[in-house]
């Protein structure tokens, strides 16, 4: 136990009741023993127990109550990032001086540090990653953002080897098929082999890489495939060597074009995908932050949301985004924080107790000037954006299994090539046949039939998903969704509809009548443009309820309303309204408020003249095929909970009624990442359900992130798996489709492999002796045969 | 049309028009600004029972 004295500058303190809110945030750690601020800088001094919190528990108390830390980033990526070693670096860093704040991620493999660079540099936390023995590599900030020229370049090159490699396949299949060998093609044919190659010298480096170090992948085979036969085909179009007349030459370039065309139409689509994501999302963010107006002397002037300076007053009006995060300095209103919360109802937010507001929220009604604290990237919405990013910065995985197939079969593949070689060349010693043989193993045994095995199920299957409203984003997401051994929902939204609705109306006493009431009610709530008064009026449209002409209305912020009908006076609202309008409740009604509250609902009392007459039950409800969904789950034996921003009545409800293993409520959106990665850390396998910005960094950290597609666009881009029709009950198509998806990628493994079982020995020559070989021409034919078999057993998913 | 007066300040202010606005024991009362209305929200049962005090100064 020690104290330890940190210097800070916070961001956007101005006045002394700024520092009494954070200070409120930073009493209920209960370990900070001093905390002086100068006002006019900023500087602060903070004195805390080391035992009882964390630098970053101080970090995110400032954060919390609407201000800022100045702070500095640095991402580093790190080969094969483990759940537990990514636990062992958090905590590490977490402890570290001057660390605000570490998460390292598993499905990025990155880790990201926060610091404070009054007390530290990047060098200092380079230097710890080095005593923990991890290798890593410095991301910059440009190469974060990365949409540079360079990758639209990749695209054209992906594109142009696929049209050039297609184009060499088709011809050389045509002249198989009628017979054709014209010889000067073969020129054409070497010049494409050749583009080609030059175009994806990236995929043969790569491959060669992995190759040295022993771990040889998909692309290693291409590389050796496509080079080798190219290699062959030189040195006989050069008549280096004679291969007599028994292989056209120019099949050795076809194979080369072929394989490095049809691997790079997979990597460019890949890539677009990927591209096209990130475009959104950056769109996405921009129209969040178009333009602020700031005020100055009562001078206004706008400029980007991006360049508000820290600290200067922003003006937000009535159905207005909040530009910028900060605190509330002047007027009321209510902000709907849907995008961070999920919950739809709007929070009253005022200047009196400098309410925190966050960029990315609208302002439903009301005026609010907010001293802004943090700007651009720094905003809480900005970070959820990067969390996004993060994970589409790495390479997806997407060809795992056939990788790993692949990587054996290459092994074999190669052995067998330099036995057939050795076999032929020394101990039969003719060399012609050798060579031969050797292309023909090669010819035969393009990777494709296995490579495209996987792949080709996948697409199959992400066009048949995609008619039925589910959008994969990831090609391994049927495999991986049959891992999952934890089912993680968001409630409002994704269990539930979403929306407010009245859901019961308790009427207390006959007086005088439930017609007469329903009309008062609903004449003066057709005046209100709050969300549960708008509930109030679906409800009253639903029922075909007459209006009577309002003659009074006024609305009280936080309260509720009060009106008058003929001549009649009508309150409706909170307890508290009720209250100041010298109402007393009875001990019945207020049992009746518990309640509701207790089954997450919000009432609403209504008092005619003075006397409590009815009370407004309003909730959000299940969704009709929520029980179906969770009990179908269940049945498979997985475990199921609910990540709520909700209260934990609310949370509790439905969870009980839904009969849900465990639930946590009052979540922030980077809690819920937590959630899911200390399940992750007990080794489950976590799916993740959810709609909403508060749902998309818990969805990118997921082993499987779903996003339901009613939700904000930038969830969905979180998401590997967007269900756009809005049925909860696709979940459970997913699943069951998946398992379809994985028989068919053993069908097809399975079928590859007997493939190259049969005719690999018999390239090789082993029935040389019968009369029986093939002709490296015909290999490349049996390919394109076993290739169409794979295709056509993968489109029986579309059924 | 009925004449309001701000509690705090003495302002008469017009109820169609006011932003400012609270109820207190079943009455609603307008004010002309924020300042009025946080000073009245302070101490209602004061300026019920002694009436406006003119402006507020300096308060947020």
């Amino acid at each position: 136990m020690a104290v330890v004295r940190e210097r800070l500058r916070l961001i956007g303190v101005d006045c002394p009741s700024c520092v009494y809110s954070i200070n409120r945030e930073l009493a209920k750690l209960g370990c900070v023993s001093n905390f002086s601020v100068d006002i006019s800088s900023g500087e602060a001094l903070i004195e805390y127990d080391d035992s009882g919190c964390s630098l970053g528990d101080i970090y995110k108390a400032v954060r919390d109550s609407g201000y800022d830390v100045v702070k500095e980033v640095a991402v580093f990526s790190v080969e094969d990032l483990d759940a537990n070693l990514a636990r062992v670096v958090e905590e590490k860093l977490s402890r570290a001086r001057g660390v605000f704040e570490c998460r390292a991620s598993v499905s990025t493999s990155m880790i990201k540090v926060i610091y404070n660079p009054l007390t530290i540099a990047q060098q200092d936390v380079e230097k710890i990653l080095l005593g923990l023995g991890i290798e890593f590599e410095h991301i910059s900030e440009e190469a974060r953002s990365g949409t540079g020229e360079g990758e639209h370049r990749l695209l054209v090159r992906r594109l142009t080897s696929f049209a050039i490699g297609l184009s060499v396949v088709l011809f050389a299949i045509l002249s198989v098929f009628t017979g054709l060998h014209i010889d000067s093609y073969v020129y054409f044919l070497a010049t494409a082999s050749v583009i080609i190659i030059i175009l994806s010298h990236d995929i043969i480096f790569r491959g060669y890489k992995s190759l040295l170090k022993l771990a040889p992948t998909m692309d290693s085979f291409v590389a050796l495939s496509s080079t080798i036969s190219f290699l062959f085909g030189v040195l006989s179009l050069s008549n280096t060597i004679s291969l007599g007349n028994e292989i056209p030459v120019s099949s050795f370039f076809e194979a080369s074009a072929g394989v490095l065309g049809f691997v790079g139409l997979g990597l460019y689509l890949e890539e677009r995908v990927r591209r096209r994501a990130w475009r959104d999302v950056e769109e996405h963010v921009k129209r969040l932050y178009s333009k602020a107006r700031i005020v100055s002397n009562e001078n206004v002037v706008e400029v980007n949301a991006d360049r508000v300076p820290l600290g200067a007053i922003v003006e937000i009006r009535a159905g207005e985004i909040v530009p910028v995060d900060g605190v509330v300095v002047e007027g009321e209103g209510y902000v709907d924080e849907s995008s961070f919360t999920g919950e739809p109802m709007p929070i009253h937010k005022k200047a009196s107790t400098r309410d925190p507001v966050l960029a990315g929220s609208k302002l439903v009604s009301g005026y609010l000037r907010v001293r802004a604290t943090r700007v651009g990237n720094e905003t809480i919405l900005y970070r959820i954006v990067e969390t996004i990013r993060e994970a589409q910065f790495y390479k997806p995985r997407i060809v795992r299994l056939a990788d790993k197939i692949v990587g054996y079969f290459t092994w074999v593949v190669i052995g067998l090539g330099i036995a057939t070689a050795l076999y032929w060349s020394i101990y039969v010693g003719d060399v012609s046949k050798a060579i031969l043989f050797v292309a023909a193993v090669f010819a035969t045994a393009c990777p494709c039939g296995i490579g495209i095995a996987i792949p080709m199920a996948v697409s199959i299957a992400v066009l048949a998903t995609a008619r039925k409203g589910i959008v994969i984003r990831r090609g391994d997401v049927f495999d991986r969704v049959l891992e999952t051994s934890v089912v993680l929902f968001d409630k409002t939204g994704t269990l539930t509809i979403g929306s407010p609705a009245v859901k019961e109306i308790v009427f207390l006493d006959g007086n005088p009548g439930a017609d007469a009431i329903l009309s008062y009610v609903c004449s003066i709530e057709s005046r209100s443009e709050h969300p549960i008064a708008k509930a109030i009026a679906n409800y009253c449209n639903e029922k075909g309820v007459e209006l009577r002409q309002v003659e009074e209305f006024e609305h009280f912020p936080g309260l509720g309303v009060v009106g008058r009908v003929n001549g009649i006076t009508v309150a409706m609202g909170n307890a508290e309204l009720m209250d100041r309008m010298g109402i007393e409740l009875s001990n019945n009604i207020e049992k009746l408020l518990k309640e509701i509250g207790e089954r997450g609902g919000t009432p609403v009392i209504v008092a005619v003249e003075g006397r409590p007459v009815a009370v407004i039950e309003i909730s959000d409800s299940l969704r009709p095929e929520a029980a179906k969904v969770v009990s179908y789950l269940k049945s498979l034996g997985l475990r199921i909970g609910i990540a709520s921003g909700d209260v934990q009545e609310a949370v509790k409800h439905y969870a009980e009624m839904l009969k849900i293993d465990f639930y946590y409520y009052k979540l922030k959106p980077l809690d819920k990442v937590d959630v899911v990665k200390k399940l992750q850390l007990n080794g489950e396998k976590v799916l993740y359900v959810g709609d909403g910005i508060n749902d998309a960094a818990a969805i990118s950290a997921a082993n499987i992130g779903v996003a339901m597609g009613s939700g904000a666009d930038i969830s969905k881009e979180a998401g590997d798996v967007i269900i756009t029709s809005n049925r909860l009950t696709d979940i459970v198509f997913l699943i069951e489709f998946s398992k379809k998806v994985r028989r068919k990628f053993l069908e097809n493994i399975f079928w590859a492999l007997i493939y190259n079982t049969i005719l690999l020995p018999i390239a090789a020559g082993a029935l040389y002796s019968y009369g029986i070989f093939i002709k490296p021409e015909l290999g490349a034919v049996a390919m394109v045969l076993s290739d169409a078999s794979v295709v056509l057993n993968s489109l029986r998913l579309l059924k | 049309m009925s004449v309001h007066i701000d509690p705090v300040c003495g302002m008469i202010v017009d109820p169609e028009k006011a932003k400012y606005k609270t109820i207190y024991r079943g009455k609603v009362y307008y004010f002309c600004s924020r300042h009025c209305l946080n000073e009245f929200e302070k101490n209602p049962e004061y300026y019920i029972t002694h009436g406006p005090k003119g402006m507020p100064h300096g308060q947020s």
